[in-house]
């Protein structure tokens, strides 16, 4: 297990706040608390601002693409969505929006189906694949006609095209964006309507450093708002940084829900890294049930079911010195192998 | 160049929950989105212009040929006045019917291979809006697009007609007819979209639209005119080509002609069922 890396990364996993050091802070006193605290009562106040699926399920023929798939997605939060290829994200996200029609249960967004919302570009924008723009038209006539729907003043239009960055291309015919630009303009689309909540299907595909890093500090900042944002990805080192909460999918399946922390503390093994000139002596003084020792190279320990202060004071009681005792929680990586081993659709075949 | 704007989301932080009250979708809206939608592809204008140069070029020869054989025809009691002015200005209809409804289903297979499709329904996801939205823009722009090019046509051909060119003071025969052919192009177009979101494939509606327009009539003129045919001839009179030439060039290909009244309820009912069906489609089957 990686352990350097993954302590690397929770060591620096910035609070959302801490994110907007030195932009623009959200305006504080005219914004509803995230949750949703209006006197809606009732059923409106319990599912305010949340994605609700209830036993969703999709087959195409004979193929089950989702398969009762029951979910929440909490407002003031990013959700994340992760699954290998075919799991299913995208055909639950289409559901969501009304794309494609659920075989069974059912799907709403802040207490209602998307399909009968008499505003949905304000209530939820959508990214789901940068291709759903016409190769012919500008950048700019797209996100014009889309917000003619609504009657979205064209003031808005200029502002998410200033916001996505793609003001020097607004004119140019949306064929010819690369990968990188189509999700831009894809972002914008969605952001349109100012949406309380955004769902973003592989928003990072295809986008430079930059681009990934400015999808990151944006989601963070809209669930900081109170927004309701879900979010796939088949790259668990995205979510990893992104998301506060994980769906694990595989095979149109639920087979996580869970805060990153807990995912990662419930689904992979804490260990301690020992490198010593007493290895073996070491390992015969801390042989016991439940602990696990490997070797992968003289002189080196892994250790799972024991904690580093336990190897320290036996090494100090015992006279062994030590050269390196690191102790390693596990990665959302492990934590999604180990989730997904045998529900993944497309296996590769290991290279000997 | 591609620098996303660090401070954005700071700039699209306007109180998630208050929503606009007067942003929110209507069948208008959605007019107003279909003919930005319309208006800022080439392709429309490519149809639009190839429309015109067609006509035009085509009426201008008709009349040539009538100009050249003016005296045999008065001679041999052909129809003389408007009757020769309204042939030669919807006599190229014969080929911008197919142009129609292929602008019509254009609109809609461009749609679905760009994906912009996608777009459109995540926008009105109650999908009949869209539909009506973009037939009553092809629509429209087909009548209004095809009324110009007649008037175009009248005002080049009249000096070469002289005595036969459009005389409107007898809007009877020179007005109606020519309203009638801008209609049955503007329902001809509409009914493209309808097939447009029925096959959603352009390949596939332009061999439909083929096959409606030209093929049908054709294949039909084969059988003779004898009593165990009869019934071919009298349904091909309900094609939507042969039920358009009733109504302005007093019949059609094939077919017998159709009174004005049961010609435009033809058209109509053709239009119709092409919409009612991709209305059907669109909402059985996922996008």
């Amino acid at each position: 297990m990686s352990s350097g890396r993954s302590r690397c990364r929770s060591a620096t996993r910035p609070d959302p706040q801490d994110r907007w050091r030195g932009t623009a802070v959200p305006r504080g006193s005219t914004e509803e608390p995230s949750g949703g605290g209006r006197a809606d009562g009732g059923f409106f106040r319990s599912v305010k601002h949340m994605i609700v699926a209830e036993n969703l399920s999709k087959d195409f023929g004979a193929k089950h693409a989702v398969s009762d798939v029951s979910f929440t997605v909490q407002p003031g939060k990013v959700t994340g969505f992760l699954g290998p290829n075919g799991a299913g994200k995208s055909t639950t996200m289409r559901m969501i929006v009304g794309l494609d029609r659920p075989s069974k249960g059912r799907v709403t967004v802040n207490g209602r189906a998307y399909t009968g919302m008499r505003s949905p570009l304000t209530e939820v924008g959508v990214l789901l694949d940068a291709k759903a723009v016409h190769t012919g038209r500008s950048a700019k006539n797209h996100l014009r006609a889309m917000a003619a729907t609504h009657g979205i003043p064209r003031s808005r239009v200029d502002e998410v095209i200033e916001i996505t960055g793609l003001t020097s291309v607004a004119k140019k015919r949306a064929g010819g964006f690369s990968l990188g630009m189509g999700q831009r303009l894809g972002i914008a689309a969605a952001l349109l309507g100012n949406p309380h909540t955004l769902i973003l299907d592989e928003p990072v595909n295809g986008l430079d450093p930059e681009g990934v890093m400015w999808v990151r500090r944006f989601v963070r900042h809209a669930a900081s708002e109170g927004r309701t944002v879900l979010l796939s990805s088949h790259l668990m080192s995205e979510m990893a940084v992104t998301a506060d909460h994980i769906i694990v999918l595989g095979r149109g399946k639920v087979l996580a829900d869970a805060p990153v922390t807990d995912l990662v503390s419930q689904w992979t093994q804490h260990s301690v890294r020992v490198r010593s000139p007493h290895a073996s002596s070491l390992a015969e003084a801390l042989a016991a049930d439940g602990i696990t020792i490997t070797t992968s190279e003289p002189g080196l320990l892994d250790i799972v079911g024991v904690t580093a202060a336990t190897v320290g004071d036996l090494a100090a009681s015992r006279g062994f010195a030590l050269h390196e005792l690191t102790p390693a929680s596990g990665t959302l990586e492990d934590a999604y192998l180990r989730l997904t081993g045998e529900d993944v659709e497309y296996k590769t075949k290991d290279i000997a | 160049m591609s620098t996303l704007n660090a401070t954005a989301p700071a700039a699209q932080t306007t109180t998630p929950a208050a929503a606009d009250p007067r942003i929110h979708l209507s069948f208008v809206r959605l007019v107003r989105s279909e003919w930005l939608k319309f208006t800022t592809i080439r392709s429309t204008w490519w149809s639009i212009a190839l429309v015109l140069i067609l006509s035009v070029g085509l009426s201008l020869l008709m009349a040539a040929s009538y100009a050249s054989f003016a005296l045999d025809n008065a001679a041999a009691g052909m129809p003389q006045g408007n009757a020769v002015a309204v042939q030669v200005i919807v006599f190229s209809t014969v080929l911008t019917q197919l142009l129609a409804v292929i602008l019509g289903s254009i609109t809609v297979t461009g749609e679905y291979s760009t994906g912009m499709i996608r777009s459109t329904l995540t926008a009105a996801p109650g999908r009949s809006g869209a539909v009506l939205a973009k037939a009553l823009v092809v629509g429209v722009t087909m009548f209004v697009t095809s009324i110009v090019v007649f008037a175009i046509i009248a005002i080049v051909t009249a000096p070469i007609l002289t005595t036969n060119a459009l005389d409107l003071s007898e809007p009877e025969m020179a007005i109606m007819p020519l309203l009638g052919a801008a209609l049955f192009l503007a329902l001809m177009a509409m009914m493209g979209v309808g097939i447009g979101f029925i096959i959603r494939n352009g390949p596939g509606a332009l061999a439909i639209g083929i096959g409606l327009v030209f093929v049908a009539p054709l294949l039909v003129s084969f059988f003779p005119r004898v009593d165990g045919f009869a019934w071919i001839h009298d349904l091909a009179s309900y094609l939507p080509s042969n039920a358009g030439q009733s109504l302005f060039l007093g019949g059609g290909m094939s077919g017998n002609a159709l009174d004005t009244v049961p010609a435009i309820i033809t058209i109509i009912a053709w239009a119709a069922a092409a919409l009612v069906g991709g209305i059907a489609v669109l909402k059985t089957r996922d996008a």
